[in-house]
């Protein structure tokens, strides 16, 4: 704020703004279902290269804008038609992409990485192997009209096309022109023709090879097809160069100043509530008082929709995270992203990268086998991911699976015990031994590896998560894999609360952390014989606290008021005791780290309709205060 | 040790001048934010005994730091402190709470030194600089000292 800031600098900044954006369209481009056919997605893969070598050669980047440089050439080769793609090449590009990226943040924080040309290298390779589309390049072109002997023969026409598709993806269509009207049709005699066009690089011995034994009973004609593979409809029937919704840049602090602006209109107008004298309901200060609060609700939610952007860039990142980690551990694997179109807001999305980064490297280094177990255990070589993004109840689910061995719960089990987490002469749930996943410095790998073995366990990723106001599972079928699911809130700004009164303050409870109001009465409580008190709530016998005495602002031996019993993510409960109920509704979060501290069983903070200040409980902080021994405070 | 911006020699530094427990301290006037009047703050749970809690500031959550507590200032006669100095260090923002505001006045910065390291009495811990002026002593906080946020993160 003191020094103003270089202009350069803030060209520079724009600069890898403008890259992350490129480098999705280059992702989507070269993901496009056209891309192999030389169609527009070409095209926005080169001008994005294009662009990124442009802009790094002004500011001198040379490592970068040499190997965009070099890419560019490539995709040159493929938007001329000199050449085109191939399925395998499209993995090569990937992976040349994936360095562009690495580049970038490189060029990003100064740092130097080492001239590394193998990308490229393996790139051109893939070119060269990829011959010259005027001759082998196209597609086959493949004609099959059975004759009536190759049925009298017991062969199966689906069998021989069956064994086309796993040639490469093909496209089959079948031709009844032949077939006459009912009356002269002979149901003994074969009238349909198939069509099927399939890949370039088959070579034509061994589609012979399907057809070798019913090579003399069928017409079959195997030739190279001069016209190109159609491309789908989806991508001719959007217009290559229509008008684009204008967008414009905007930096995140100016989006973060109007939501908390609004966040204060929305006080400032229930504070005129509360003002307003309730004797004249229909007085025009009321009705004007309450037109304001719709239009400020509205005003909050278009604010908040400026806020929340799609999780595709999020999974774009994790794709590459994905690639890099399966060649280091020579696994190789796939990640299947779902609904990416999913809207999250943006200071969950870049706070998701770190948790969900360690995630997918778990994944791949403990969730899946070794080529050769998988291959034994009757599964494809490369493994499967799935990242999937979806909305439930007022809540974004992120869902990571993967098609591994799944938990191995004996091994967990024995750790655990060795490590002292859990007594030896326990039987544990399954899910109970899942769980110990998320334990401390917990960690199946035999050897530190280089991947996920960097002394940060699951814990880490849960803690993560949870400062999002998020929760974290884990369910596991032995051989089948693992699925991790992750429910946060649409947003840090806003959340469901309860207002309750306790030692005269008013607190803040999550929604989310609730499981159950009742009155205090003393037929529900037991009292345990050391002197605290249990409540039977849910089938279960849960500790009563007394909210106020637990924060300092009280004494314990309060009867009467509500008990709010409150769980965790791993559903450890506690019972707190509150004066009284106020109210439920929708409260503004407010930062309260940032200037007070880590302040006990606090979380964040609110303002109430009155202008004043109300704190935001910590549940799991809460339950751990709850159940750990008595406050050091009265010891003292 | 002095912040920069006053450690130049002979320019002439602004220093606000305040009052906590019938003593004057200061602060240099680009450290203070604004001065505010008294609002009720909502206490903090377990809080540190200087720490009175936490109050809205347009929006932003303020905690409020009692100055004479801070500074262990003998109770005795006090004046009730009723006077919000908010400051910011280092992107944080606190309230300090004094009994009233006295001035603004200018020293030359070369006369601000480091407080003894031993002394009977105040300065003790909280002060960054001392100087004569005017025959009276000047006694320049150091915010980061004082308040416990701040000192969470030096640790």
């Amino acid at each position: 704020m003191n020094n103003t800031p270089d202009p350069l600098d803030q060209i520079r900044a724009g600069f890898f703004v403008e890259c992350e954006d490129l480098l999705e369209s280059l992702t989507d481009a070269i993901a496009a279902p056209d891309f192999s056919g030389g169609g527009e997605a070409v095209n926005i893969a080169f001008r994005a290269v294009h662009s990124i070598k442009g802009g790094a050669s002004s500011f001198a980047m040379t490592a970068l804008a040499d190997f965009a440089h070099g890419l560019e050439n490539h995709l040159e080769e493929l938007r001329s038609g000199a050449r085109s793609a191939t399925p395998a090449m499209l993995g090569d590009l990937m992976r040349a992409v994936d360095h562009l990226a690495k580049l970038i943040t490189a060029a990003k924080s100064g740092a130097v990485l080492p001239n590394d040309t193998g990308p490229l290298a393996q790139l051109n390779a893939a070119l060269n192997r990829a011959a010259a589309p005027d001759q082998d390049g196209a597609p086959w072109d493949i004609r099959f009209r059975p004759s009536v002997e190759l049925y009298q023969s017991g062969n199966e026409p689906l069998h021989l096309l069956n064994a086309l598709s796993d040639l490469g993806a093909c496209q089959i269509s079948c031709d009844f022109s032949a077939i006459p009207c009912i009356a002269e049709l002979d149901a003994e005699s074969g009238w349909l023709a198939w069509h099927v066009i399939l890949p370039s690089q088959t070579s034509e011995t061994t589609i012979r090879e399907v057809f070798d034994f019913v090579e003399d009973v069928c017409d079959l004609s195997i030739i190279r097809s001069h016209t190109p593979v159609p491309t789908p409809e989806v991508a001719s029937g959007r217009p290559s160069a229509g008008p684009e919704a204008a967008t414009m840049r905007v930096a995140l602090e100016r989006i973060d100043e109007l939501m908390s602006l609004v966040g204060e209109l929305v006080i400032s107008q229930s504070m005129l509530v509360q003002i307003l004298p309730k004797a004249a309901p229909h007085s025009p200060a009321v009705m004007a008082v309450e037109a304001l609060g719709g239009l400020t609700r509205d005003l909050q939610e278009a604010v908040m929709a400026i806020r929340t952007q799609p999780i595709k860039p999020l999974f774009q990142r994790m794709g590459r995270i994905m690639r890099e980690a399966a060649t280091t551990l020579g696994k190789p694997a796939e990640l299947i992203c779902r609904g990416e179109a999913t809207e999250v807001d943006r200071r969950i999305i870049e706070r998701l990268a770190e948790p969900l980064t360690h995630m997918i490297r778990n994944a791949i280094d403990h969730g899946l086998e070794d080529p050769k177990t998988r291959a034994a255990a009757g599964k494809p070589e490369s493994g499967a991911l799935t990242l999937s993004a979806s909305n439930r109840s007022g809540r974004v689910i992120i869902e990571l699976s993967d098609d591994g061995g799944g938990i191995d719960r004996d091994k967990v089990h024995k750790i655990a015990v060795k490590r002292g987490l859990i007594a030896p002469d326990t039987t544990p749930t399954d899910a109970e031994v899942d769980a110990l996943l998320f334990h401390p410095g917990f960690s199946t790998a035999d050897a530190v590896s280089l991947m996920s073995g960097r002394g940060v366990g699951l814990d880490v990723v849960r803690t993560a998560i949870t400062d999002l106001g998020g929760r974290i599972s884990i369910q596991s079928t032995p051989g089948h894999g693992t699925s991790f699911t992750v429910s946060l809130p649409l947003t840090l700004a806003v959340m469901d609360a309860m207002v309750v009164r306790a030692g005269g303050q008013k607190f803040i409870i999550p929604l989310a952390a609730i499981l159950e109001t009742a009155a205090m009465n003393s037929a529900s409580i037991v009292d345990d014989g050391f002197g605290s008190r249990l409540i039977r709530l849910r089938g279960r016998l849960s500790p009563v606290s007394d909210l106020a005495a637990m924060l300092g602002f009280g004494d314990d031996a309060q009867d009467g008021g509500i008990v709010i019993l409150i769980n965790d993510e791993d559903d450890n409960r506690t019972a707190l005791r509150v004066d009284d109920v106020i109210e439920q509704r929708q409260v503004v979060v407010k930062a309260l780290r940032e200037n007070c501290g880590d302040v006990a069983g606090i979380a964040s903070a609110t303002i109430l309709g009155d202008g004043r200040v109300a704190l935001i409980l910590d549940p799991g902080e809460l339950i751990t205060m709850a159940n750990a021994p008595r406050p050091l405070r009265e010891a003292s | 040790m002095l912040p920069a911006d006053i450690s130049t020699a002979d320019e002439l530094i602004e220093l606000l001048a305040f009052e906590a427990a019938s003593e004057a301290f200061f602060l240099p006037v680009g450290q203070v934010k604004e001065i505010r009047s008294w609002s009720e703050p909502t206490p903090l749970p377990l809080a540190e005994p200087a720490m009175k809690g936490v109050i809205n500031l347009r929006g932003t959550v303020l905690p409020l730091v009692d100055l004479a507590t801070a500074l262990q200032l003998p109770a005795a006669g006090r004046a009730p402190s009723k006077v919000i100095v908010v400051l910011e260090d280092r992107g944080r923002i606190t309230g300090l709470i004094v009994t009233r505001v006295i001035d603004i006045i200018s020293v030359p910065a070369s006369s601000l030194e480091p407080p003894p390291q031993i002394s009977a009495h105040a300065p003790g811990p909280g002060i960054a600089a001392i100087a004569i002026h005017d025959g009276k002593l000047i006694r320049v906080l150091c915010p980061k000292q004082l308040f416990p946020a701040a000192r969470e993160d030096a640790a």
